[in-house]
């Protein structure tokens, strides 16, 4: 649906596929590529990480090279989508921006699936003083304003793509432990977990073996609902100038470029602010089929 | 009620005390203003240590961190924000002049997120899975994968730039406040209407509807008196929440628009390093986020009355 998940409505949904085993998990897929929203923002996503995976076949320049003679030109065979107040080639910048913007969304997705994936596993099998402590943490997380937080820390500390992808990371993770924890639990309850816990077997293998196969359908879930949600919020502080250093190319970066030129060609700012609705769009439609998928009541 | 809503707070306390801790943590590591304060003191004449002493005792900055943080904590509890680096004006009064422009930004918000997603929801559950209930999800998947400082400049450019209907930026009575709370509705507003929509086909199925349509009621009023009441509910939720996140989706709008809010106040204030505005602000917005929602979960017995708070456990 969005990119603001309240983490209580995901839990709601997650939990009725806290026991999706492999079959059910293929089940779910099959359910989520009937959705015609999904397989497009699918197709959409592939695409677009596909162009900027091959930035430096599909540029016809240097992202880089300035060019002053050819200031704001419109778009022509030479520049297929102009340049900009500097001469630059648009769509070289566009593609090679884009990298970094996919980049870093995609290690920040990752950063904060395995974090929550590792806090709510622990806190859900082990429960007790460990649990209270994470939920605990969790709470406080939650209740902090994430762009705020990480303007600040990224803005105190010093920029760069890197240090913002592990803010966001540090942050972001307590919306996955949450859901993992509640989905644990009920998972910690089920016959076939309790027969495995009474024939001997370790937490640990308790939670590698029963726990960890059976919250993936939820991790992968949520990890595609909050994607655009850290998309928005690192092309933001991009936006801001917070992150990438000029003059490397970055889609936050190129529209906060682009104001300067505003009365004389807005279309500077479109071409940014498209491409980064399209990546966000394509990850939201995906995670809308997953979570449909996951709930079928509707 | 009243013992539910003091438990809240005080549990809101250790929460409050993390996030300052935080960014003071934060403002600390970013390093040391006491040269750059010198400097600028007398921009002519060298710097000399002890003039960077002085400023650095008077800052109480020649202290350790803990004791730093006691005292800050201490003068907080008091009401006493400390002092601005380069404007020399309290931080607590820097918030108060800057608070009510981001509180009419918020409630003006409000306002349209509910005018938008009202009639979106409703018409979402009435027309299910027709044509018009996927125009409309189409309609609020786009908006809410929008980034607000993009959707504000096309705002801009169609409604201040070519219609001429509204100011470009800046703080010029009601007029200037439509297209930044306009800005900042579009994602919350698609959010909600998703909700409302979800939790409507939700209610759809319960007795009490089928006993208003079994009496001759037209399915719109059905709709609208019995459904919409009673799937306000987890609407109200993500409306509290999205409230007081407000702070955090004001930082951009209010760059973008040059309105003198908190937003802006804390950006300017992190990007000169002015720390003791920026421990301010970020702890007074987190304060305003947990009182928000501390509210919405209070009004929960005003909507619904079935739902008694702090009976549990």
């Amino acid at each position: 649906m969005t990119m603001i998940e309240t983490p209580e409505s995901v839990t709601a949904i997650t939990l009725a596929a806290a026991t999706a085993g492999r079959s059910r998990r293929r089940a779910l897929l099959r359910r989520a590529t009937r959705d015609r929203g999904a397989v497009l923002g699918a197709v959409l996503f592939v695409l677009l990480v596909a162009a900027v995976a091959t930035a430096p076949l599909l540029s016809p320049f240097d992202p880089t090279s300035i060019d002053p003679r050819h200031a704001l030109a419109h778009s022509s065979r030479l520049h297929p989508l102009g340049t900009d107040l500097l001469g630059r080639d648009v769509l070289s910048r566009l593609l090679h921006g884009g990298r970094t913007s996919v980049a870093a969304a995609l290690a920040a997705g990752a950063g904060v699936a395995t974090l929550g994936l590792l806090f709510g596993v622990v806190a859900g099998t082990i429960g007790g003083a460990v649990d209270t402590v994470i939920m605990r943490l969790v709470d406080i997380l939650l209740a902090l304003p994430l762009l705020v937080v990480a303007m600040v820390a990224v803005g105190l500390l010093g920029g760069g793509t890197d240090k913002l992808v592990l803010t966001v990371i540090l942050l972001g993770w307590p919306v996955h432990a949450r859901v993992v924890r509640a989905v644990a639990l009920s998972i910690r309850e089920q016959a076939f977990v309790q027969a495995a816990a009474a024939l001997g077997a370790s937490r640990l293998r308790i939670m590698l073996r029963h726990v960890v196969p059976g919250v993936t359908g939820a991790v992968a879930t949520l990890t595609m609902i909050e994607l655009g949600r850290f998309v928005l919020v690192l092309s933001t502080l991009s936006f801001l100038g917070f992150g990438v250093r000029a003059p490397n190319p970055e889609w936050g970066a190129m529209l906060a470029d682009a104001r300067t030129s505003f009365f004389l060609a807005p279309r500077l700012l479109v071409y940014p602010g498209l491409a980064i609705t399209l990546l966000v769009l394509s990850v939201n439609l995906m995670g809308d089929g997953l979570r449909d998928a996951l709930a079928p009541a509707d | 009620m009243g013992g539910y809503a003091a438990r809240r707070l005080l549990l809101a306390l250790p929460t409050l005390l993390g996030l300052s801790l935080l960014v003071f943590l934060l403002g600390s590591l970013a390093g040391d203003p006491s040269d750059e304060l010198a400097a600028r003191s007398d921009p002519e004449a060298g710097v000399t240590a002890e003039q960077v002493a002085a400023i650095r005792h008077d800052l109480g900055l020649d202290r350790p961190l803990p004791v730093r943080y006691g005292r800050w904590l201490g003068r907080a509890v008091r009401g006493d924000l400390g002092t601005s680096l380069f404007t020399n004006r309290g931080v607590g009064g820097q918030i108060a002049d800057a608070f009510p422009t981001t509180l009419v930004l918020a409630v003006a918000a409000l306002v349209l997120i509910v005018l938008l997603a009202v009639p979106m929801g409703v018409a979402g559950a009435l027309f299910h899975r027709h044509w018009q209930d996927q125009a409309i999800r189409a309609l609020a998947l786009t908006g809410a994968s929008a980034p607000g400082f993009f959707l504000a400049y096309v705002l801009v450019h169609v409604f201040a730039v070519r219609l001429r209907l509204l100011p470009v930026a800046g703080l010029s009575g009601a007029r200037s406040v439509v297209l930044p709370a306009f800005t900042l509705a579009v994602g919350p507003a698609a959010m909600v209407s998703r909700l409302l929509r979800a939790s409507l086909l939700e209610v759809v199925g319960e007795d009490y509807i089928r006993t208003a349509r079994g009496k001759g009621l037209a399915a719109v009023p059905v709709l609208v008196n019995h459904a919409v009441r009673n799937a306000a509910l987890p609407v109200l939720t993500v409306v509290g929440s999205v409230f007081g996140r407000m702070i955090e989706g004001a930082v951009v709008i209010e760059v973008v628009f040059s309105r003198p809010g908190i937003g802006q106040l804390t950006y300017n204030a992190v990007r000169s390093y002015d720390y003791p505005v920026v421990v301010g602000t970020v702890v007074f917005g987190g304060a305003m986020f947990m009182l928000v929602n501390l509210l919405v979960d209070l009004s929960y017995g005003l909507v619904d009355p079935r739902v008694r708070l702090g009976r549990a456990r």
